[in-house]
């Protein structure tokens, strides 16, 4: 064997790049912070100005506010209230790993409420509670009432979601909303009845949403089995996943801070505005802008009596969303001799060589950015049989077929997917019924285990033929670049230019056509049409309709005419990039610190 | 089976088309001059199969305009606006999403050369089949629907880029109204309740007409298919068009091949609930039928197929013709 496919070989079963460490990351090496504690008759055993740190950079820790006050307000008593009167015991303590505030509080004649609140290192925390006393029996209904006053980074106004599926009432996948009748009490319940994977979803006004007991799955991730999380709004990267346990049942409601009356245990007004969603068709609700909030939380009696649990886990998202890119293709003998090759410049510009790579890298940083194609990394050369012949045509439901089949999905490992992934298939087809398609992308809508709707996307090698080997290939790379970018859930419709109107010729315009509302005097060629664009020439990014020969090889760093984002923004900022897939630095909560360098 | 250098897809046109061509005499349109257009008519067309639906049957929903190419709804070049009564109107999303390339077709030189007609009447109707999105059925509560069409905002260039999709763009087309229904039979409940299973999954086999690896998909198809009810004709229309399309299950163990006996078993000719599943259903067919003629050995069924596709060509007015041509 030669000394070079030796190397190649090598580098074909080379692992996947471990991943850079970035910042920000939660500090897992100290306390959490807490300003004040106590007990007072108006809001029960409290803790005030919680907050824990986060590096900024390698040994800089900057602290960051969690809880501006946590209450564990008492309790109710077979649907009355029982607010706390006084204390029998306060305390705290301290151990490797934790601290602890505590204490034991009257809620009833001869009954107690135990409340333990633990702030581990780690950025986990919990309340359990327990009754005590000769007053108390198990035949009676005791739920705990705590309010969660959050303030997320000091951005005073926070984004609250919370998990829904559709079994749930409504069955949609976002939750009803008001004006909607099915949301008119502003409760909704979550069903763990089979109706698809679950969502995070976020309401436009103040909701009411009840959970059975949720059993935490285990392992380190930061989301499982959670029943809402907590985000600092704008650009949101530090907040919280809550959750309940195995055995008890809960009931939150998100209010916004104005419309805080006192009441110990309020219901949702759907007629005050909580935050602020954006409906896209295909994906969940998600609010984009918070409000100043606080929740309010009965805790259950447990299905089978004992301890009252509820916790959660902060997490601090990085700066950059990694980006894992999959090209499935047709072997190379079908395609000319071409091999996917993320390297190949297929333009030169200004900006210098462009390449499959370093466009997606300016989406995701070049070290958060992991690209296999078949042949390696493990993955496989696509096949023919069972599908379409080579150059023909291939059904829409054969090729959802072949997406479905090769699309990375990993169930039992779903928080240890760091990455956002797309796969991307080159094939030696056309799509039956639109055969001068160049790429094509199928959006069942659903999230699958990965938390990602989107199926992926297709190139039609034959479809691009026609100006010559070298234009084939080429466009290929970029074909490639706008399926991966129909994936990222940028909005397809930026690469359209539809038009209702009057084209006419135009040699000196690009394409030779130019269109208006009307025809101008002398104009040949002119007739009524709707079509989307034909050019964009130089200036049109990747999600443009240009060819390679026209287009920057760049992902549009300018917002859209009519938007306020451009691709990069859509990519790196945009609600989407939040939630979607919703890995919140497990590595740098639940894994190995990294060794950081004294300054 | 390799291409010379005429487009593969364009080959394949031409193959599925042979058949057709050979039993139709359908000619070619010519070009169309440019018209004048009157102030305030619609560009598009719109028409359902009727008006009345019940929840879980799918629209296949007709786009023709005498104009203009009417561009797929797939391509996002026009939105579907759906509103139902004291909602909000919100923008339709087809499950598939594609793009052609940018000026393959810009000159008539260039579709002369592909043998591609400019304007010919089969690109002025388009049939979109409105029953999934999102992972959900379409229309889910019974009520009245708006439906219209909407491009983005206009510019004078069409170069320009787009922003998301607006609220509210250019209406090109006229406003259909649809109204969806519980079912009230005996049969149509319990048929519902079939597909009530997994509906996002029924939905989409729908759409994609096909598909094994919807497991849920087609077991509901399967079983809608095989009792009597108003879901009945479309199920059925939906395993035909399955066994017109070979299947390779990735995993293993449940590939097959294109079953041209059982396509035909479960084919719906029957023109007078909506001719957009019996013309479709021969499309499918002759799909079928061309490519299993091009591979080894006997084909079980072959013969029978091109019989009755030959009978029901035979029967399609003008009009329905192109609409074969459409797809």
């Amino acid at each position: 064997m030669k000394l070079s496919a030796l190397f190649a070989a090598l580098w074909g079963l080379a692992p996947i790049a471990s991943h850079a460490f970035s910042y920000p990351a939660l500090d897992t090496t100290s306390h959490w912070t807490i300003q004040d504690y106590g007990f007072n008759p108006s809001q029960g055993f409290y803790v005030q100005g919680a907050g824990k740190n986060v590096w900024q950079a390698a040994g800089q820790p900057v602290n960051k506010s969690v809880f501006y006050n946590f209450a564990v307000l008492g309790a109710t008593k077979d649907g009355g209230n029982r607010p706390m009167t006084g204390q029998d015991f306060l305390g705290e303590m301290q151990g490797e790993g934790y601290i602890s505030r505590y204490g034991s509080f009257k809620v009833d004649a001869n009954v107690s409420l135990i409340v333990v609140l633990f702030f581990f290192d780690d950025g986990k925390f919990e309340a359990t509670a327990y009754f005590s006393g000769s007053g108390y029996s198990s035949q009676n209904r005791w739920d705990v009432l705590l309010r969660i006053d959050y303030d997320m980074a000091e951005s005073g106004n926070n984004i609250c979601e919370f998990l829904w599926n559709r079994a749930s009432e409504g069955r949609a996948v976002s939750p009803p909303q008001y004006p909607r009748r099915e949301a008119s009490d502003g409760l909704l319940n979550f069903s763990t009845a089979s109706g698809g994977p679950s969502y995070w979803a976020a309401s436009t006004h103040e909701i009411g949403v009840s959970y059975p007991p949720l059993a935490r799955e285990s392992g380190q991730g930061i989301e499982n089995a959670g029943f809402a999380r907590i985000l600092n709004a704008s650009n949101p990267q530090f907040g919280m996943v809550l959750w309940g346990n195995s055995a008890t049942p809960l009931a939150a409601t998100f209010k916004a801070y104005t419309s805080f009356t006192g009441n110990p245990d309020p219901g949702a007004d759907i007629s005050m505005q909580l935050q602020y969603t954006g409906e896209f068709g295909a994906y969940p609700r998600y609010a984009y802008a918070g409000r100043d909030q606080l929740m309010f939380l009965r805790l259950k009696a447990p299905v089978s009596g004992g301890t009252y649990q509820f916790g959660g886990k902060l997490f601090q998202r990085n700066a950059s969303r990694p980006l894992a890119v999959s090209v499935h293709q047709h072997p190379q003998d079908q395609l000319g001799g071409f091999n996917f090759d993320p390297d190949q410049v297929v333009r030169y510009t200004s900006q210098g060589g462009r390449t499959f790579r370093n466009a997606l890298g300016e989406l995701s940083g070049d070290e958060d950015l992991v690209i296999n194609r078949s042949g390696q990394g493990g993955v496989p050369y696509l096949p023919f049989n069972g599908y379409a012949q080579p150059g023909q045509a291939i059904t829409e439901a054969q090729l959802h077929n072949l997406m479905t089949a090769n699309r990375d999905v990993s169930v039992t490992g779903r928080e240890n997917v760091r990455e956002r992934r797309a796969d991307i298939y080159l094939v030696d087809w056309v799509l039956q019924g639109a055969t001068d398609a160049w790429e094509a992308m199928f959006d069942y809508g659903g999230a699958d285990a990965n938390g990602i709707a989107r199926e992926g996307a297709a190139v039609f090698w034959p479809a691009l033929a026609g100006s010559g080997a070298d234009f084939q290939q080429r466009q290929s790379l970029l074909s490639a670049l706008r399926a991966t970018g129909l994936t990222l859930n940028m909005d397809p419709s930026w690469g359209s230019c539809p038009f209702a109107g009057y084209c006419w010729n135009d040699a000196s315009a690009c394409g030779g056509k130019r269109c208006g509302a009307s025809c101008p005097p002398q104009a040949s060629g002119c007739r009524y049409q709707a079509y989307n664009c034909a050019n964009e020439c130089s200036d049109g990014s990747i999600m443009s309709l240009t060819d390679v020969n026209h287009s920057s090889v760049r992902f549009n760093g300018q917002a859209a005419p009519g938007s306020p984002y451009s691709e990069l923004d859509w990519y790196q900022r945009a609600p989407e990039a939040w939630v979607k897939p919703g890995r919140f630095g497990v590595g740098s909560i639940s894994g190995p610190l990294p060794a950081f360098t004294p300054n | 089976m390799r291409r010379g250098s005429i487009q593969a897809g364009l080959a394949f046109r031409k193959l599925q088309g042979a058949f057709i061509a050979a039993q139709l005499a359908v000619a070619t349109a010519s070009p169309v001059a440019a018209l004048p257009v009157a102030a305030g008519s619609p560009l598009i067309n719109l028409a359902a199969e009727r008006e009345s639906y019940l929840l879980g049957e799918p629209i296949y929903l007709r786009m023709e305009s005498q104009r203009a190419p009417v561009p797929s709804l797939e391509e996002g070049s026009f939105l579907l606006a759906i509103q139902a009564a004291g909602e909000p109107e919100w923008i339709y999303h087809p499950p598939l999403r594609y793009r052609a390339g940018p000026a393959k077709y810009a000159d008539t030189t260039a579709r002369a050369r592909d043998g591609v007609p400019m304007h010919s009447d089969p690109e002025r109707i388009r049939f979109a089949r409105i029953i999934c999105a999102d992972g959900e059925l379409v229309f889910r509560k019974p009520g009245r629907y708006r439906l219209r069409l909407i491009a983005l905002p206009s510019a004078e260039e069409p170069g320009a880029k787009r922003a998301a999709p607006p609220a509210s763009g250019p209406v090109v087309s006229d406003t259909l109204t649809v109204s969806f229904r519980d079912p009230s039979s005996a049969a149509d409940k319990k048929a519902y309740s079939i597909l009530a299973r997994n509906p996002g999954e029924y939905g989409l086999a729908l759409y994609l007409e096909g598909g094994d690896q919807l497991r849920d998909g087609m077991a509901i198809i399967a079983e809608l298919a095989a009792s009597q009810s108003a879901y009945t004709r479309a199920a059925s229309f939906v395993l035909s068009s399955d066994w017109s399309q070979d299947f390779n299950d990735y995993a293993g163990g449940l590939s097959r091949p294109i079953d041209l006996q059982k396509a035909l078993a479960w084919a719906q000719w029957d023109k007078g609930n909506g001719a957009y599943i019996p013309i479709r259903n021969a499309y499918r067919l002759a799909a079928a039928a061309d490519l299993v003629s091009n591979r080894s050995g006997s084909v079980p069924g072959l013969a029978a197929v091109r019989a009755r596709l030959a009978s029901f060509l035979a029967s399609l007015s003008a009009n329905e013709a192109a609409w074969l041509k459409s797809f």
